[in-house]
Formats: C-alpha cells, structure tokens, sequence
C-alpha cells in the first residue's frame, strides 16, 4: 500500500486515516491489524475543542480542519422524494419532447426534409455521385501529391469540351449526367 | 426385450437422415421447442375475433397490436418518445421520429413501419395512412446487473437496462385534442361539486 507522499502532514494524515477506514470498511472479516476495530462508519460530532493551536506542535497526530468538519454543511436529501414529485418533475413539459414544425417534403423526390436543412435522400444520391468522381481522379492522378494546379472539369457520356474549358483536367465519368449536375 | 427394440428406434429417427428433404414433415410447433417463449398479453390482443356486426350498426374500426420486445433502452428514456407519438396519426408519428436525436425514436420507427404493414397485410386496412396510434406505452425488460470498476479496487454494480414497446393502432383519422381545462371549468365543477353534496341525518 504506497500512499502519495503529500507535503502537508495533516493532510497525510487525513488521507492515512480515510484509507484506513475504507480498507476496514472493505474487509470487515480479516482487518489489516493495524488499527483497532472501528465503530460506526459515520458518527461525526462536532469536536469539543479544535485543536488550531497544538496543530503546530504535535505534527502528525493533529485533527485536519475542513473536511470532517464542513460535512455536517453538506447539502444532503433530508426525506426520500415520493414518486409524484417525481413525476411532477420528469413530466413537466419543459422536459418533454417538443413537436417539430419544420418538417416538410422534399419537392425532387418525395422524403420528408427538415427545412433549413439539405434532404437525406438527395444529398446521399450526391454524395455516391461525387466518390466516384474521386476514384476516377485517383485512378487518372496514380498517387499522392500529384494534383495538377489547373482546375477540373467532369465530362458525362457524350459531352465535349468547349473553347472556355481549354486548359483544365478532364475527368471522364461513364454515365448519363445527373439532373442536379447542371452543365456550365 | 423391448428395451433394445425401444433404443435402437430411438437412435434411428428417420427425419434426421432425411433432413433437407421431408419425407416425414415434422411440425416443430408442438413436439420440439417447448414454451420457452411466452406470447405476451399484447401479442394476444390481436387474436380476439368479434362476431360478425349487424347490419344497423357502425362500422368497428380495425385495432393493431404490435410490440417489440427487449430493447436496448431505458424505459424512462423510451416514454418520452411515446408519450410525443400519442395521438397522432402514423405520417406524423413517423415523421416526428425521423429527426428525433434519440436512440429509441429509430426502434420505433421500425416497429410503426412493422405495424403499419401487418395492419394492411392482414388487418384488412384499407389504406396504409389512415391510422392513428389510440396507445403507445413501454414497460420494463429483463435488467441484468454487471460490475463496473472504478477506482482505487471500488467497484460498483451496474443495471443494464432494457425495455419493451407497444403500441395500438386503429384506423381512422385522428381523434381531435381535448381542449385544455381552463380555471373557468374548474369552478364549475366545484360548484356542482358542492351542490351535489347531500345531507346526511335530515329530511
């Protein structure tokens, strides 16, 4: 059992006597031997005398101020909360779910959308679209760091170039264009 | 004498020889799986068969039972969203938990599409949207206690919970909501409330 040494002594000391008890408390039937068997786990009264003054001259034996003293301040459930106020509480309309009113249809192609936000369906079609636009990429650049520095243009079946488009990268995709992927 | 005769037929069942291909169907309904699993008291429900309606009377709408049994929730976290679907029709149900954050609205779904199916299937709905959902409940699964470490050798024990989910669907639109109780309506029934009192040990 190695315990951190602390630079303060009360505070080792305090820390002694917790570990103490919880190995007490853990093994009730085979205690460490070292300390003496104790009584109730929690009768904490306040102390008759805080000994502030001996704290300097007896060094390791002196009670530590603060936490067994503020735990008679602790906040701490005085009765057990009947299941109607729980139920008042869990209940309340503040915690229930509140109905959505910015659901509506998506007018290409039919699923529900929430307004300011892009429609599941669609932007999923988009997104399988644009993977593969990257493998064709991938496939024509055969491997990293080898993006030109001149800008892309994604040719369907049956398309062609025009005098605009002179200096750019062709990516040849093998299918119709898409009716969102408007040309230009 | 008969023993060997008795274990020797007990060691040759011709259906395990013959598994794929059935010779000798075997129902396992009654003779192997023994009633491990109970039918619940919901899935009953939807056995009840009326007698045929005279013709006066109103037409009885279709109910629905369907429910779901031991899902990975919590109970409490699950009636919230039961408690947001009731009353509503299917399309707004199903719409509401669509873009619900929670891990229960997606089971849900699922279990209001199931519902929704059967209902058309073999219910004998007509059409698929004009149900609404008359009860929506949850109740408590099998829990299952773990160890949970913590700490310095602390442990403490932890409640794996699960939930079950039912719901009832008729068919028909919507009930309307009940207008909310004002202060003007709780006077009133007070007021009858004293008026009805009767005297006791009088005339």
């Amino acid at each position: 059992l190695v315990l951190v040494g602390s630079p303060l002594p009360p505070l080792r000391a305090l820390l002694q006597r917790c570990w103490g008890r919880l190995r007490c408390g853990l093994l009730p039937s085979a205690p460490g031997g070292q300390s003496p068997p104790w009584g109730p786990a929690l009768a904490v009264q306040a102390p008759a005398f805080l000994p502030q003054a001996a704290s300097d001259a007896s060094g390791s034996s002196a009670e530590a101020p603060g936490l067994w003293e503020s735990i008679l301040w602790m906040a701490v459930p005085k009765k057990r909360r009947t299941i109607e106020v729980n139920r008042c509480r869990r209940r309340h309309p503040s915690k229930l779910i509140k109905v959505k009113r910015n659901i509506d249809v998506c007018p290409e192609c039919g699923n529900l959308k929430q307004k300011h936000v892009l429609c599941g369906y669609c932007y999923a079609k988009v997104r399988a679209e644009a993977q593969q636009i990257r493998m064709e990429i991938r496939k024509k650049e055969g491997g990293p760091f080898n993006a030109p520095t001149v800008e892309t243009l994604v040719l369907y079946d049956g398309e062609k170039p025009t005098e605009k488009d002179e200096g750019k990268r062709i990516i040849e995709r093998a299918r119709k264009r898409p009716s969102w992927f408007t040309q230009n | 004498g008969g023993s060997w005769v008795q274990r020797l037929l007990g060691w040759a069942r011709p259906e395990r020889w013959l598994a794929p291909c059935s010779l000798f169907p075997v129902s396992c309904l009654h003779t192997t799986s023994t009633p491990l699993q109970k039918i619940g008291k919901w899935e009953k429900k939807n056995r009840i068969v009326y007698p045929p309606q005279l013709p006066g009377e109103p037409r009885r709408p279709a109910e629905i039972y369907h429910c779901r049994r031991e899902i990975k929730y919590s109970k409490n976290k699950m009636w919230y969203l039961a408690k947001l679907i009731k009353g509503m029709s299917i399309d707004q149900a199903l719409a509401q938990l669509e873009f619900s954050d929670k891990k229960g609205a997606k089971v849900i779904k699922e279990v209001l599409l199931e519902a929704q199916d059967l209902a058309v299937r073999k219910h004998n709905v007509e059409f698929k949207s004009n149900l609404h959902i008359a009860e929506s409940l949850t109740g408590r699964g099998r829990y299952v206690k773990r160890i949970r470490y913590h700490a310095r050798g602390m442990f403490g024990i932890m409640r794996i919970n699960r939930c079950h989910y039912f719901v009832k669907l008729v068919e028909g639109p919507p009930p309307p909501p009940e207008p909310p109780r004002t202060g003007f309506d709780q006077a009133k029934e007070y007021v009858q409330e004293l008026r009805n009192r009767t005297l006791i040990n009088t005339l």
